[in-house]
């Protein structure tokens, strides 16, 4: 083991050789350090962000659903000019927010709250107080409208149920889910421990493996990175082995002169912050583009039990109670799922299918596969409920104003984000 | 011999533009090269290598394309760009400015060392 050269010990001429350092460090026990068991961190980076997007998307419908119940409490004449114009204002608002976030002008105040909410408490906190306020607001709002135009509402009762309580508890439903989420995921940062390598059987290839994994799990470092780095870790190893020291030995001294993992993503993450959020904002959107999945998926199976009644099976319930039901044994579903998957499956899901929208064609075709479905599902509930119920007109608005123009720009979003593109442009 | 990281970080510019302009380079080679030309008294860390080197790819001083080891294995190699050689130019002139200013007052070491220590002064 012991390879230095010759005459000067600390020399670290040939890369076969050790530096006195590492020769002590070796003696000292610095392999077991190393291949011995440890922490590997998991890649929950995707679904972390995944769900800040989600709940981006949430927020922002609240806003939303706070200004149209504003404008329909207050201008009550037009409403729809009203409610258009203050989405036009909103889209706007978070169109400029969206660009300076991606051109890197808030990247300082971002990384302000993404340290701020590494602490679990305080993300906690500020959701749950941004949630009273979008959610709850609209409602006071409507009942003080209501009580104030209609006198012969008396008691709170009758007002709240005026005032559509049942939106706005299932609006607070995605909240909830999202803080229940974000608090599943954050403490998991490094748990886990995926593997274990062990001296008696060590193999060099496995550990290279789990090393590059663990560099993948941090965010900063992506796949073409890592591979450089890999084989900088090989050649390492292979001169290492050549200069007479034992696999496990070379692989424990290549490692320590790569420095630690952490360190290494963090530089990365220096060296490059517009790349780290491009990522961030397109997990972001792949989030909202799967909230979309999921809403449409949603909104096909609630409306079977309705379906049903039209067939003319007799109803076994009240068909209210069914479709709420079924609401919540779908968010039900969404979680289960989402907490399953959301260390490894739920990314690899999104890698794919963010990879796959790197090309505008099959980009294209999903969007409109989406908007189809969305729009087939604004039909059968048409149908479903009767045209009296859900006015043409009404989800025609919803769907112009809200559905549309968010789903347009998500995908536009993923697509400018995607990682080919932005190397061009930023002339790599 | 622990050089300190900001003495690092600002020699490291200088550095891999040096060894990028005696031809193209990876970035094993270049920490064997940094490595021999101390005769392994300034220890870099490995892995920091690779964020100066994409620094530096996106100012544009240098540029990278994937090629082939011996090995048969793949390898990025970079190499330097007419701005990196006009940066380098800078650089040089920098560095040489400071090596000058520094060489002259150590020349004038002895003195300095009267100066500094009162007893032997006093001798």
């Amino acid at each position: 083991m012991s390879n230095s050269n010759g005459s000067n010990p600390n020399s670290r001429l040939n890369n076969g050789g050790l530096t006195a350092d590492e020769e002590r460090w070796l003696a000292a026990g610095g392999v077991g350090a190393i291949c011995g068991p440890y922490e590997s961190e998991n890649r929950y980076w995707p679904s972390l962000w995944m769900a800040l997007g989600f709940l981006a998307f949430v927020g922002f419908e609240s806003l939303m659903d706070f200004c149209r119940m504003m404008s329909h409490c207050f201008f009550v004449s037009t409403p729809t000019v009203a409610t258009c114009s203050m989405y036009s204002a909103l889209y706007g608002i978070s169109l400029t927010l969206a660009y300076q976030l991606a051109s890197g002008r808030l990247e300082q105040l971002a990384d302000r709250l993404v340290h701020r909410y590494s602490d679990r408490r305080k993300l906690l906190t500020d959701l749950l107080v941004a949630m009273a306020f979008l959610v709850l607001s609209p409602l006071v709002l409507q009942m003080v409208a209501i009580s104030y135009r209609d006198p012969r509402l008396s008691s709170a009762l009758e007002i709240l149920t005026a005032s559509n309580l049942i939106v706005v508890v299932y609006r607070s439903v995605p909240w909830l889910v999202c803080i229940w989420i974000l608090a599943y995921l954050l403490p998991r940062k490094g748990s886990k421990a995926a593997r274990s390598l062990q001296l008696s059987t060590f193999g060099l290839d496995d550990a290279i493996a789990a090393w590059c994994a663990r560099l993948l799990a941090g965010e900063s470092v992506d796949e073409e990175d890592a591979l450089e780095l890999e084989e900088h870790l090989r050649e390492e190893v292979t001169a290492l082995i050549q200069g007479g020291l034992l696999e496990p030995q070379a692989f424990a001294v290549a490692c320590r002169r790569m420095g630690g993992q952490e360190d290494l993503s963090r530089e990365f993450a220096k060296a490059q912050p517009e790349v780290v959020w491009r990522t961030r904002a397109r997990w972001m959107l792949m989030g909202v583009l799967m909230m979309f999945m999921f809403r449409v998926v949603q909104t096909t199976i609630q409306l079977l039990p309705l379906w049903g009644l039209k067939l003319g099976a007799p109803p076994p319930v009240d068909p209210m109670v069914l479709y709420r039901l079924s609401e919540v044994a779908i968010w039900a579903c969404g979680i289960y799922l989402f907490a399953r998957f959301a260390d490894g499956g739920l990314a690899r899901l999104a890698e794919w299918l963010s990879r796959r929208h790197g090309n505008p064609r099959a980009l294209a075709t999903d969007l409109a596969f989406l908007i189809a479905v969305f729009i087939g599902a604004q039909m059968l509930w048409i149908v479903a409920w009767g045209p009296g119920e859900v006015p043409l007109s009404d989800v025609t608005i919803v769907f112009v104003n809200k559905g549309l123009p968010v789903l347009l720009l998500t995908c536009a979003g993923i697509y400018w984000l995607h990682p080919r593109k932005a190397q061009r442009r930023l002339g790599v | 011999m622990k050089i300190s990281k900001e003495l690092v970080a600002a020699s490291a510019t200088p550095l891999v533009l040096s060894i990028l302009a005696q031809g193209q380079s990876y970035g094993y080679a270049i920490i064997c090269r940094v490595r021999e030309l101390s005769q392994g008294e300034v220890t870099w860390t490995d892995g920091m290598l690779y964020p100066v080197l994409h620094r530096l790819e996106r100012q544009g001083l240098i540029q990278s394309h994937w090629g082939l080891s011996e090995t048969g294995r793949k390898r990025k190699y970079y190499e330097l760009c007419k701005h990196g050689v006009q940066v380098l130019e800078t650089e040089r002139e920098h560095w040489r400015a400071v090596n000058a200013m520094l060489n002259q007052l150590w020349k004038e070491e002895p003195s300095c060392r009267i100066a500094m220590d009162p007893i032997r002064t006093a001798a």
